[in-house]
């Protein structure tokens, strides 16, 4: 039926969220990694 | 000292985590879902936030790079640098999660408008000031050839802000608080000061680093 309303779309929710974390905690974990090499 | 130094810093970051878990759940599952993106539109609330972080760290370059030219500090230098790396990676989250909510929303990944267009731009001038930065060995002469640059290429930051006023766009006016339902309102603000926390956490690491490295060169 259609309502205007966009009907699920929740792939697109999970992969933008997980996305993110996977993107900010690999960027943290370079620069842990970059911080251990340096010291 | 230096245990409880570090201690702090742990717990600083520990703190950051939590707020950055607590400000996406709520958004992901305590924000209602919008009258016409349903669900979809909860991608605003890291979107939005990576892209005025974003902004923050570009403008935090700008002033750096401003303040080097005048006192020479390599302070500025280095934290103009690790601005700009942490800026870049925003921005790419922000062009990329903005691909995954047009897609549902309005049937592309990718169209060559205004502020996409823009922003990519944008992406691509900080990649370039980063490698024009990786290209020069000597620090003094790669501070004084970043700086000029560094605020040179924040003029396209405003230009990014008001493309979807200046042109005809698909992008949405810029979502604020004062333009976003209400109901959206916390969640917004929850996961844009949580970013906002993890982007001056980004920072002061990679300052520290930066801070070694020009230790390390000077031993030598």
């Amino acid at each position: 039926m259609m309502t205007g309303t966009i009907q699920g779309g929740y792939e697109f929710l999970v992969a933008g969220y997980a996305l993110t974390w996977f993107v900010l905690g690999g960027y943290a974990l370079s620069l842990y990694r970059r911080y251990r090499s340096i010291r | 000292m230096q245990n409880s130094k570090s201690k702090i810093q742990s717990f600083i970051v520990l703190m950051a985590v939590a707020f950055f878990l607590f400000a996406q759940y709520w958004g992901l599952f305590k924000s209602p879902p919008d009258q016409l993106m349903g669900h979809v539109q909860k991608l605003m609330y890291v979107h939005v936030p990576c892209a005025w972080n974003a902004f923050i760290a570009f403008f935090v370059v700008f002033i750096s790079s401003f303040i080097y030219l005048i006192r020479k500090n390599p302070f500025w230098d280095r934290l103009a640098a690790s601005a700009a790396e942490v800026g870049v990676v925003l921005t790419g989250l922000t062009l990329i999660l903005g691909s995954i909510w047009g897609r549902p929303t309005w049937g592309v990944w990718w169209t060559w408008d205004a502020r996409l267009t823009t922003t990519a731009i944008l992406f691509f001038l900080y990649v370039g000031y980063l490698t024009m930065r990786s290209f020069v060995g000597d620090k003094d002469r790669r501070a004084r050839l970043a700086a000029p640059l560094g605020v040179i290429i924040f003029l396209n930051v405003p230009i990014v802000y008001m493309s979807v006023r200046w042109w005809r766009t698909l992008h949405q006016v810029q979502s604020s608080p004062s333009t976003v339902d209400p109901n959206m309102v916390l969640s917004l603000r929850l996961n844009a000061f949580a970013i906002l926390f993890v982007l001056i956490l980004f920072i002061y690491h990679r300052y520290q680093i930066a801070l070694l490295k020009d230790k390390q060169e000077e031993a030598l």
